[in-house]
Order: C-alpha cells, then sequence, then structure tokens
C-alpha cells in the first residue's frame, strides 16, 4: 500500500515537473491577471460610489473568482490539450491512474494562480483602498483552504472535460452559476431562499466567508466553516478522482477519448 | 501462450447525426477478427486507410473496449485484467502527435518512467539508454518542438519502450518519414526484434512489412483475410512475372499495345515520362515471358528488369482498387 501511494506521489510529482517545465501559458496568464483587474474595477467603482466599507469584497471576490476561474479553465486547457497533442490516449494506455497526471497538472496551475493574491493586494493599495487583514494568521490558513478547494473543483471539472468535446462552452456554462451560488461578491443573505440553500454545497462559499471574516472580524463559526471548506474539498477531490475513472471506462466504450 | 490473441473481435462505433431529428449511425470497424502472434514475433498488419488496423491496435492497448469477442495479451484480457495489460505492453503511435513539445525529449522519457512504475534511479538511467538506442543523446535536453519528424518518431519509439515492454505495440511507425528518418526507424525495430521483444506493426508500406515481419496479416473493412508469412505469400501469386522496362516514346507507345496482345500478358501500364521516355510496366505469366522479353529486345529499350513477386503485389490482387487509395 505504501508502495502504491509513493508511486502515486511520484506520478503527480513528474506531473508537476512537466508542467513547471512547460512555463507559464496564455490561460493563466489571462487568469492570473482577471483577479487583480476586474478588483480594480470595482474598486475605482466603490470610491466613486463611496463604499469605502464594501473593500473586503471589491479586493476578495475578483481575486477568489480568479482562482476558482483559472482552475476551471485551466483544467479544460490541460484536457483539451493532451487530446490536441495526441497524449490522452497514452495516458489512458500506462499503468498510473490518469487523474494522478490531472492533480499533477491542476495542483501546479493552482499554486501558480496564487500570484493573483498578492498583486491584488498592491493594486487595493496602489488605488487606495487597502485591505486591512486583521487577523494575518487565519487570512493565512483560510487562503491555503481556498487552494485546496480550487485544486479540488478543478480535478472535479477535468474529468467531466475528458468527455466533453467542447470544453470551452462547459467553462462558460458552469463557471457563471457557480459565482451566484458562492456569493463571493455579496452576501449570501441577497439570494433567494429557494437557492440558498444550494450555496452551502459550494465550497467557495464558505472559503469566502472565512477569508472575508479573517480580513476583518472572525466569528465563533470560523473554524466551522473552514472544516466545511476543508470537508466539501475532499469530497470534490474524491468525487473527481471516481468521476475520473467512471469517464475513462465510459470513453473506453464510445471510443470519444482522441475526438474533438 | 501467445503473445497475442484475439478471438471474434469486433468493434462498433456509433455516433448521433443530425440536429432536430437525431438518430444513432453505427459503424463496424472490426468484423470477427481472429488471429494470434507468438512469443519474440514480429507480426505485421497491413492495410489501407480505414481498413481498421488503428482500432485493433487501440483494443490491444485497452484504450478501446471491444463491443463483442476477446483479446488477451500474455493471457491477460484487455477488459477484464487492463492493469495486467497495460504494465507489459509499449504502445507507439505514427506521426507527430503523442509527445509534449514544449519539454525536452529527456524529460519526456522521465515523465513516462513514472507512469510505468520506474524508480527515480533506474528512470533516469533507462531514459539514457533509450536515448542512445535511438540516436537523440545530444539532443536529449533540447525541447522537443525543435526536433525533426523523424526525431519526433524515434523519441516516440523511445517513450513506448521506456518500461521494456514484453509486447510492442506501433502503429504506423514510419508513416510520413522521409526514406532515411524510416529506414533508421527499421533498423531499430529490427535490433528490437533480435533482443526478443515481441512486436505487432501495423502498416500500409509493404516493402516494410517484408523487410521486417515474420507474418503478416491482410485486414480490409474489419476482416483479416490470410495470416501467412511473406514469403508464403508472394508465392501466392508467383505464376506472374514482372518486367520494367524503359524506351523512347516513339517505339515505346506502338509496344505497349503489341505486348497487350500476346497471350500470356496480363497487364502492360505505359507512363510517360517528361523527358520521351516511356516506362512499361509488365506482368505475364510464363507462357507470354519468352515473347514479352523478346518484343522487348528487339525494340532496343533503354533498359529492361525483371523482378520477383512482392508482398505489394500480394497486397494489390487481395485488395484490388481499394488497396491503391493507401
Amino acid at each position: 500500500m505504501n508502495a502504491t501511494l509513493a508511486w502515486f506521489a511520484r506520478v503527480v510529482g513528474a506531473s508537476v515537473r512537466v508542467e513547471l517545465s512547460k512555463g507559464l501559458h496564455a490561460q493563466l496568464i489571462l487568469g492570473v491577471l482577471i483577479g487583480p483587474v476586474s478588483s480594480a474595477i470595482y474598486i475605482l467603482m466603490a470610491r466613486q460610489l463611496g463604499r469605502t466599507d464594501a473593500t473586503v469584497y471589491v479586493v476578495l471576490a475578483p481575486m477568489m473568482l480568479g482562482m476558482w476561474g483559472t482552475a476551471i479553465t485551466t483544467s479544460g486547457e490541460a484536457v483539451a490539450s493532451e487530446r490536441g497533442e495526441g497524449t490522452l490516449e497514452l495516458l489512458i494506455a500506462a499503468p498510473a491512474p490518469a487523474a494522478l497526471v490531472a492533480i499533477g497538472k491542476i495542483l501546479t496551475t493552482t499554486t501558480e494562480s496564487l500570484l493573483a493574491v498578492p498583486l491584488t493586494l498592491i493594486i487595493a493599495v496602489a488605488l487606495g483602498m487597502p485591505l486591512a487583514i486583521e487577523h494575518p494568521g487565519h487570512f493565512a490558513v483560510a487562503l491555503a483552504a481556498l487552494t485546496l478547494s480550487t485544486a479540488a473543483v478543478g480535478l472535479l471539472f477535468a474529468s467531466v472535460f475528458v468527455l466533453a468535446r467542447s470544453t470551452r462552452l462547459f467553462q462558460n456554462v458552469i463557471g457563471l452559476p457557480l459565482w451566484i451560488l458562492s456569493g463571493v461578491a455579496f452576501p449570501l443573505a441577497l439570494l433567494p431562499d429557494s437557492i440558498r440553500p444550494l450555496s452551502a454545497l459550494v465550497a467557495l462559499s464558505w472559503n469566502a466567508a472565512v477569508l472575508r471574516a479573517s480580513a476583518t472580524a472572525l466569528g465563533p463559526w470560523w473554524w466551522f466553516g473552514l472544516g466545511a471548506a476543508i470537508v466539501l474539498s475532499v469530497v470534490y477531490f474524491v468525487l473527481g478522482a471516481r468521476l475520473f475513472v467512471g469517464v475513462e471506462r465510459r470513453v473506453r466504450v464510445d471510443g470519444s477519448l482522441s475526438t474533438f | 501462450m501467445a503473445a497475442i490473441s484475439v478471438r471474434d473481435l469486433r468493434r462498433t462505433y456509433t455516433s448521433t447525426v443530425g440536429l432536430l431529428r437525431t438518430r444513432k449511425v453505427s459503424r463496424e470497424a472490426l468484423r470477427g477478427v481472429s488471429f494470434e502472434v507468438e512469443r519474440g514475433e514480429l507480426f505485421g498488419l497491413l492495410g489501407p486507410n480505414g481498413a481498421g488496423k488503428t482500432t485493433l491496435v487501440k483494443v490491444l492497448a485497452t484504450v478501446l473496449v471491444p463491443t463483442s469477442g476477446s483479446a488477451a495479451v500474455l493471457g491477460h484480457d484487455v477488459v477484464t485484467a487492463t492493469p495486467e495489460v497495460r504494465k507489459r505492453i509499449g504502445l507507439v503511435f505514427g506521426g507527430e502527435r503523442g509527445l509534449y513539445g514544449s519539454i525536452s525529449g529527456r524529460d519526456v522519457l522521465e515523465f513516462w518512467a513514472a507512469l510505468y512504475r520506474l524508480p527515480s534511479g533506474t528512470a533516469r538511467q533507462r531514459a539514457a539508454e533509450l536515448l542512445e538506442l535511438v540516436g537523440l543523446t545530444e539532443r536529449a535536453n533540447d525541447k522537443v518542438w525543435t526536433y525533426s519528424r523523424g526525431m519526433k518518431q524515434r523519441l516516440h519509439l523511445a517513450r513506448g519502450l521506456i518500461a521494456n515492454p514484453e509486447v510492442l505495440l506501433l502503429d504506423e511507425p514510419t508513416i510520413g518519414l522521409d526514406p532515411v528518418a524510416a529506414r533508421e526507424m527499421r533498423q531499430i525495430i529490427r535490433q528490437l526484434k533480435e533482443r526478443g521483444t515481441t512486436i505487432f506493426l501495423t502498416t500500409h508500406y509493404m516493402a516494410e512489412a517484408e523487410a521486417l515481419c515474420d507474418r503478416v496479416a491482410f485486414i480490409n473493412d474489419g476482416l483479416i483475410s490470410l495470416v501467412e508469412r511473406p514469403r508464403v505469400l508472394t508465392r501466392l501469386v508467383s505464376e506472374l512475372r514482372h518486367i520494367d522496362a524503359e524506351l523512347v516514346s516513339t517505339t515505346g507507345n506502338d509496344l505497349a499495345e503489341r505486348l497487350r496482345g500476346l497471350g500470356g500478358v496480363q497487364d502492360v501500364v505505359s507512363t510517360a515520362g517528361a523527358d520521351g521516355v516511356v516506362s512499361l510496366a509488365i506482368k505475364t505469366d510464363e507462357s507470354g515471358y519468352g515473347p514479352a522479353l523478346a518484343l522487348l529486345a528487339a525494340a532496343q529499350p533503354i533498359s529492361v528488369t525483371t523482378r520477383e513477386p512482392t508482398l505489394e503485389d500480394v497486397y494489390l490482387r487481395l485488395l484490388g482498387e481499394r488497396g491503391m487509395r493507401v
């Protein structure tokens, strides 16, 4: 068992090395820039409206959306590029689970997407709306949890993208409802009662809440919120890995692995 | 135990067509294929594009599940014992796809070594050995996108060999290569065969199959029509003699007609060259062989050559006009 786990770790490591060797690709650069640039727009709007109380939303929301958006985009692009390069079939034919290669790729791009955090904070300072982080330790922990959920959602969607021929269409269709359900850019209380319970299933909604609280005031629910975000991320990971196996079986049956 | 055993294998592709009124369309890529490949054998599968060659390779490589029938590699079923099959095979597709262009050749091999459970030290050593085998040591640290097509194909082969597979599946490994690169690739394949690796090779190059394979099978429209040693197959068409001749066009055109009128001559193909020379390709049985040569000699040809039948003749006999559209 330990030998198998060590092998799995080596496969993930090999995938990370390959991804790093490729350098920062256009999708990632775009994803990293979207957060800070969007923040700049919202900061300027908030300043014009005199809403300095909205700092935590206008600075953090685009950053989080940027990270999750990058995860969904890059996982889709990763699958599309494997398909385009003709390596997807070879990955399936190899003894190692193909999901491990996907995990390595997604971990790399997720970690790289953290570049959006300092960029966003710097822009907030430059535009005269600095975000004072009241609890830096908690903020760092919350950021780590956000990274975990970002990677998990990336894996979840990567498995769907193996099945989908048009990954870009799925990226756009999936992303927008998630942003609404996550309540990243507004308090969840604004959502209709019938929809609000669904937000509890979106890890990003918990990530957003604990990250905002770390920057402003910690509530008694903070640890619960962090735990919920981590548990949901683990569920996404397990679900993503199982889905990957199911999808692999299906594409072997319908022969759609190399079709575009 | 056979290295590869295939029994009544069928594979059907189903797709949906139409926008409003959708309907399912099925296409049978394999229609009941059966054969065996012995251990250490170099087995060639010949057939035109769309005949089912790549589908068969993908089934053996566990990338596709057969619709019915069975296939086993070294006794392991490709559907029920997938992990056992995967660790024993190497898979190489032809063409430039299947490699990561933006990393080095060495990195490509070490990446795949991890996927085949090679320890890091072994992976490095194996990558170095394979780069040497395929003549890429000096370019090992260059990005793959800077490689020529031939170099990429050799790297493909090295990647397929990374786990020292007992069975190597080669799907048109020399497709698109220039003659020199194709010859180099064939030399490497020959070396692998000498080392005892079982090789399943698909190709539509007759000379390649003839030069490399212990046995060949012909596949067309998802059905295998013959499985035999190349020499035995060429004997099937040995009653035909082949004469190739070059003449000046004034005599060549007239001679082609006279040759066609000879008893025993089955086919005369006349091709006019740009330099006033006509090439004649003559197929005749024994009775027409002597008279055809006599006619040619009297016409003072530029050159005359005779040759033994090749696998290509078998191929054309079996597949007819479709065989020309490879």
